[in-house]
């Protein structure tokens, strides 16, 4: 008897399990079954897990932890992409001056756009989906008039990216990692920390789950969504800065329609996308799991378009908001309450 | 302004749009030269054809309170899928095949939202980066032109090309009777009243009796519909199907042209010939910029100005 209650209880703890860590999951599996499938092409091996994490950092990983704060509040962003490649172009520009200045301002151009999408949002009282495409256009159009090609980024505070770290530490990376993997990790343990242990934090979740019963309970709705979009707009420049900064040139159409993929990252993550719901590790592991795909694509045959990448993350996309629906879910209480207390 | 009577706050609001599209059109026939002739209305109505057959669709999502930002790689889809298939069936038995496929996704779209509940922008985001994909593998990373096509490739470029009496545009025919159609089903059917119902309050309306699962499966199927249309007539007027460029934030045009007519994102509300309005105003910026010789990047920033006051001014109908 205490036998089949104990195994009810570790059923439902594992049945619980799945569904909170239902992303973890997920990209463990992701992982095993590539380690499996493509044995012969070191999958596990340092050097192929760090040139992955390279890639996430370079790429836009960072745009969905940024987007994160964002969607937690219940807003969207759709402008990172665009605060991307201007930062970099800024960097470039104004760094001819003074390296540290060009940093500045690099960063500076993230704050500044999150500002005023903020103050669009809750002063102004626009929608966020329509402020930031406007800030997305807007942008665009400004990384244009300020220059016309690429800006080449030298000496040697504006590529700092490009320094590598622990040489000969980790097996197989004689040369060292570069530091971009390690402020990836950095950036989202901040992230991390400040989502569970600031008021900031707590007040996003609040927010982002009933803006009028946060605004009720004294919390000030629009300084914590000027804040979340500062975040994601600091955060947007800093990788930004960063790309540039490794690769030693800034691209006037880097990030482009990376806020799609910014999302999509964090939907994977089960971050969900109507407010208040969802953590920064989940939203880490949506970028893993996406570059993980990345880099598979990397391993087959020429013969299969790279295209099938888009299809596959789209439909991880529909799998994962899937698993979290709460339709399903509420299927799931039934089962387990009372059938009297089952209607909706 | 809180110190405007309510009434005439609401004028302002209710005929911003149309006085801002009134002050383009002034402002171009003052200022810039050959603004009347009729190349110039012509080309007008050829650019404006998608965003207004997605601005319908749009305005029908966004008035059940979601949102569809897969319109654009829907066009992707089904401008190469028509591409695609006919060489070997014909013109009209491709696009009718694009245009089924396109349904299918936009029930898929109202099923998953009505049924399981899910958030629109999610699952249509999932769709927008799936079927981009499905366009480009489609077309095998290689852009379809026409010209290649032989006659059937030229047959279906006149569905770009073709001017009726020799003056309209052929694309006349899909804005007119898509405009119809929206405001008919909006203003005069019950479906159209339920609409606008299931965007108030999907509950109240679920327990007034309406079935919102097959109401949501429909707005999805018109939008994916109209978008496809788009595409097919869209791929027709640059004689080429590319996978990776057509429709191409087709979506976020759309969403615009909608907000800016006074549709709420929030939902409950349809205004169709707003939205066609707002199509016009979007319109009227890149061809004012255009045709007094702004560079495009200026025309951009002013785009995204004029986004924000037209949706500023209108915001109290949106509360």
């Amino acid at each position: 008897m205490r036998g089949a209650e104990k195994m009810k209880k570790t059923l439902k703890t594992v049945s619980g399990l799945f569904y909170s860590k239902s992303t973890i999951l997920a990209f463990l599996l992701l992982v095993v079954v590539t380690s499996i499938v493509f044995r012969d092409q070191n999958f596990l091996s340092v050097p192929n897990m760090m040139n992955m994490l390279l890639k996430a950092a370079k790429n836009g990983g960072f745009l969905a932890l940024g987007m994160t704060f964002v969607i937690l509040c219940g807003e969207i962003d759709l402008s990172v992409g665009a605060v991307f490649a201007l930062s970099g172009v800024v960097m470039g520009l104004t760094g001819r001056f003074n390296p540290f200045f060009g940093l500045l301002c690099g960063l500076l151009v993230g704050v500044v756009s999150g500002l005023m999408i903020g103050f669009m949002v809750t002063k102004m009282r626009i929608s966020s989906w329509i402020a930031s495409l406007a800030m997305l256009f807007a942008l665009r159009g400004v990384i244009l008039i300020v220059a016309d090609k690429s800006v080449v980024i030298e000496g040697s505070v504006l590529t700092f990216a490009g320094a590598k770290i622990l040489p000969g530490v980790l097996p197989g990376m004689s040369g060292g990692i570069s530091i971009l993997i390690p402020l990836l990790f950095i950036v989202t343990f901040l992230c991390m920390y400040l989502s569970r242990h600031t008021r900031f934090g707590m007040g996003m979740y609040a927010v982002g789950g009933n803006g009028e019963a946060a605004r009720m309970m004294g919390i000030n709705v629009e300084k914590i969504k000027i804040k979340a979009f500062v975040a994601s707009g600091l955060i947007a420049a800093l990788s930004g800065v960063l790309l540039a900064s490794s690769s030693g040139s800034a691209t006037l159409s880097a990030g482009n329609i990376y806020e799609t993929y910014a999302i999509a990252m964090c939907a994977i993550g089960g971050v969900k996308l109507s407010g208040g719901e969802g953590k920064f590790s989940g939203a880490f592991f949506g970028i893993l799991i996406y570059f993980i795909i990345n880099t598979i694509f990397t391993y087959l045959p020429s013969g299969i378009s790279v295209h099938w990448q888009s299809i596959i993350m789209g439909a991880l996309v529909l799998i994962s908001v899937g698993v979290q629906s709460e339709a399903l879910q509420e299927i799931r209480l039934q089962k387990r309450r009372t059938p009297h207390k089952a209607g909706r | 302004m809180n110190k405007l009577r309510p009434e005439t706050m609401e004028r302002v609001q209710k005929y911003s749009a149309a006085a801002l599209l009134l002050v383009f059109v002034l402002f171009n026939s003052l200022f810039t030269p050959n603004f009347f002739k009729l190349q110039n209305l012509s080309n007008i109505l050829t650019q404006i054809t998608p965003i207004v057959l997605c601005g319908m669709g749009m305005t029908l999502v966004i008035s059940t309170g979601g949102i569809d930002i897969s319109v654009g790689a829907v066009m992707a889809v089904a401008g190469v899928l028509t591409a695609k298939l006919m060489p070997d069936i014909g013109v009209l038995p491709a696009v009718l095949v694009a245009v089924v496929v396109s349904i299918l996704i936009g029930c898929f779209t109202g099923i998953m939202v009505g049924k399981l509940r899910l958030q629109a922008m999610v699952i249509t985001l999932g769709l927008m980066l799936g079927l981009r994909g499905v366009a480009q593998v489609l077309c095998g990373g290689r852009d379809i032109y026409f010209n290649k096509l032989g006659p059937t490739g030229e047959q279906l470029a006149q569905w770009g090309s073709y001017k009726i009496g020799g003056v309209l545009p052929v694309q006349v025919i899909p804005i007119v009777l898509s405009v119809a159609f929206a405001w008919v089903l909006v203003e005069k059917t019950v479906l159209g009243r339920q609409i606008q119902a299931v965007g108030d309050s999907p509950k109240s309306s679920r327990l007034a009796g309406i079935r919102t699962v097959s109401t949501l499966m429909f707005v999805y199927g018109v939008s994916a519909l109209l978008a496809a249309f788009a595409g097919v007539f869209q791929s027709a007027k640059v004689m080429v199907a590319a996978g990776s460029s057509l429709g191409q934030m087709a979506e976020l045009d759309a969403i615009a042209a909608v907000v800016i007519g006074g549709t709420p994102m929030t939902g409950g509300r349809a205004h169709v010939l707003g939205t066609v309005v707002g199509a016009l105003i979007m319109q009227m910026i890149t061809l004012t910029c255009v045709m007094n010789n702004i560079p495009d990047q200026y025309a951009q920033v002013f785009k995204a100005i004029i986004i924000v006051l037209a949706v500023f001014i209108q915001r109290g109908k949106a509360r």
